[in-house]
């Protein structure tokens, strides 16, 4: 009876021994690792072109990441249409030198993950990937057993041969509510003791930004939240200025006007966060992107519109995101949208995809029906640039990629001598 | 090959659906013995897969991996045929291999309860403080379970001090893909059925009173 007695206490024992021994080697707070950028000269350069090359599907959250050997690798979801059982992660790789995107490639499907997660997974979503501390890659994207994308996990997947092969994706547990509702949206990056940041976000009742980091072997190690339920934040992006402060830009999606990007940041690596503010940012409830340059100076992309996607903008901030220029109109369809009849928006679109990219005109027609297909319902053609996502290279070149009327991805690429000569000329905006 | 955390998760997800179909009526007058039986024809339906998943990996996908608690609790809720059942009855005999009813079940989940309104309104987003958060390695959360434990044992409540720490044990070890403490203490399906069951023996006790 005695030995019964204490087999309680011993299992008490064993038990949390254990775990002050593990709460014991659970990383301290590390500070931002910034990345390192060195602008060669060169002339000036912006170009434009389609990522994706499959048409009649739809395509959506686009993500870059430079590849040691200064090729750029795309990543995106595609399928019939948003959270069909068909929707796959699509990949694709752009050589600079030859100036083209390669072809397409499937890098995860629906059914590879869930067999691989040992549990119902009913669509995929949003694929990031960031650069691990060991040079490998590691992917985060979206998975959701049921229910709409606030039901949704994380699965994460590494690659030792820069995106070429993909090992078995795990499962990331981030909520205690039967671990649904965190998506991921934002670009990876680490801190200085090889741990990687994950900017994710919660829909799941209420709406709100958080900050995963997680350990080499894909664990999460914390999560922080960002702002409060209720503030309508999802989707933040870290603009990195020191290894201690950064900027937080945040998709808004709240119902109050003005309808404007949220922002937090931090002068100490993350440990806090100050209360979320509007920005001068317009926001129709959508997602942004952005940049830091190692100057300071700070490039955002985003719908410059408080309702609609019909219009995309270049901005740059000289004040630490206090105050905004328009740099560039990426795309600007607000007026066309008055036309929103088939006949309308095919003449339009027949002019937009050689501007968008030189070798689809081969192509025009079939890519034309494809857009059609896609954006138009009862004769009602609707215009969405959306889901931007940008990074800088190691040289300061800089990539943007975004959904093209949820048809193609399109990709930008313009360097630093581009941008300074855009920003030697009178502008024509008033500022934010 | 199948990952360990993998095995467990299907494992709590099958014991679960296996524990559950026990306490439907028909099944319940079983003896110990066609039930073992039945229990064994039952897991092997639900591990082997019908087209691309097992019936245990698609309810895995919608259950999720069920905490430590859920589990403990369901085998404390099936003791009695499985001790007959595993010929452990003299054991049982010279003293309690599973925690008598009496020994903590009501404190476990009104622990639950507590638990769930302590975090579950603030993990979804109710303000900016996250409990959540304690369960990733704080050592004051920590200490804090250990006192709840040692308390708990003090008081002989047994189930509730085993339920702890058992989940602070199989979070130590990475039993779970989770490496936070929560999801082994308690999940949303057991903080419901406490709830259920914490009213249902309230009434009980209130309409025993007046009778």
């Amino acid at each position: 009876m005695q030995g019964k007695r204490m087999l309680i206490p011993g299992i008490m024992l064993i038990a949390f021994v254990s775990a002050f021994y593990k709460a014991s080697s659970v990383p301290v707070a590390a500070t931002f690792q910034v990345p390192t950028v060195e602008v060669p000269a060169s002339p000036a350069r912006f170009e434009t072109h389609f990522a994706s090359s499959k048409t009649f599907v739809q395509v959506h959250a686009a993500s870059v990441i430079e590849l040691r050997d200064g090729r750029i690798r795309g990543f995106w979801f595609s399928g019939s249409h948003e959270g069909a059982e068909d929707v796959a992660i699509h990949s694709a790789v752009f050589d600079p030198l030859k100036s083209q995107w390669g072809s397409e490639t499937v890098t995860v499907t629906r059914d590879q993950t869930q067999h691989a997660l040992h549990r119902m997974v009913a669509k995929l979503g949003n694929p990031v990937v960031g650069r691990a501390a060991d040079g490998s890659l590691r992917m985060f994207y979206v998975t959701v057993s049921v229910g709409g994308w606030a039901g949704a996990s994380i699965a994460t997947m590494t690659s030792n041969d820069e995106g070429e092969t993909w090992s078995e994706p795990r499962r990331l547990v981030t909520s205690p509510f039967i671990n649904i509702s965190t998506l991921v949206k934002g670009t990876p990056f680490l801190y200085s003791d090889g741990t990687m940041g994950v900017p994710v976000y919660h829909e799941f009742i209420s709406k709100f930004a958080e900050m995963l980091r997680i350990d080499k072997n894909g664990k999460v190690l914390d999560k922080q939240r960002l702002a409060a339920g209720g503030q309508g934040t999802l989707q933040p992006v870290m603009l990195m200025q020191s290894a201690q402060t950064a900027l937080v830009l945040m998709r808004y999606a709240g119902s109050a006007a003005p309808f404007r990007v949220v922002t937090v940041s931090t002068q100490d690596a993350g440990q806090h966060w100050s209360a979320p503010v509007k920005s001068d940012l317009p926001n129709p409830d959508a997602a942004v992107t952005g940049v830091t340059f190692p100057d300071g100076r700070m490039l955002a992309v985003l719908n410059d519109l408080e309702h609609g996607r019909a219009a995309l903008s270049l901005m740059l901030s000289a004040d630490g995101g206090k105050t905004w220029r328009e740099v560039r109109k990426l795309e600007d369809q607000v007026a066309a949208s008055a036309q929103f009849d088939e006949a309308s928006f095919s003449a339009n679109v027949q002019t937009l995809i050689p501007q968008s990219d030189a070798r689809a005109t081969a192509q025009l027609a079939q890519y034309v029906d494809s857009t059609k297909r896609t954006v138009c319902n009862t004769g009602r053609c609707r215009y969405e640039f959306s889901y931007p996502y940008m990074i800088q290279t190691q040289h300061g070149d800089f990539h943007i990629v975004y959904t093209w009327n949820r048809t193609f991805i399109k990709h930008i690429w313009f360097n630093q001598a581009w941008l300074n000569q855009s920003l030697e000329k009178p502008v024509h905006d008033a500022l934010h | 090959m199948m990952h360990f955390t993998d095995i467990t998760g299907l494992a709590g997800v099958a014991l679960t659906l296996l524990a559950l179909t026990l306490r439907l009526p028909g099944i319940k007058r079983l003896s110990a013995k066609p039930k073992l039986a039945l229990v064994c024809v039952l897991l092997i339906a639900l591990v082997i897969p019908f087209g691309n998943l097992s019936a245990a990996e698609f309810m895995r996908g919608v259950l999720a991996d069920l905490s430590v608690t859920t589990l403990l609790l369901l085998l404390f809720a099936q003791r009695e045929w499985l001790v007959s059942a595993l010929g452990l009855s003299k054991a049982r005999e010279q003293g309690s291999l599973l925690p008598q009813e009496e020994s903590g079940f009501t404190q476990a989940l009104l622990f639950v309860v507590i638990a769930a309104v302590v975090l579950y309104p603030f993990a979804l987003g109710l303000g900016m403080f996250d409990p959540y958060r304690w369960g990733f390695g704080n050592i004051g959360f920590i200490a804090g379970l250990l006192l709840v434990a040692l308390l708990a044992w003090v008081k002989q409540y047994t189930l509730l001090a085993l339920s702890i720490s058992l989940a602070v044990l199989a979070w130590s070890v990475g039993w779970y893909e989770s490496n936070n403490i929560w999801n082994y203490l308690l999940d949303p399906w057991l903080a419901v059925y406490a709830v259920g069951e914490l009213l249902k023996r309230g009434v009980t006790r209130r309409t025993g009173r007046k009778s």
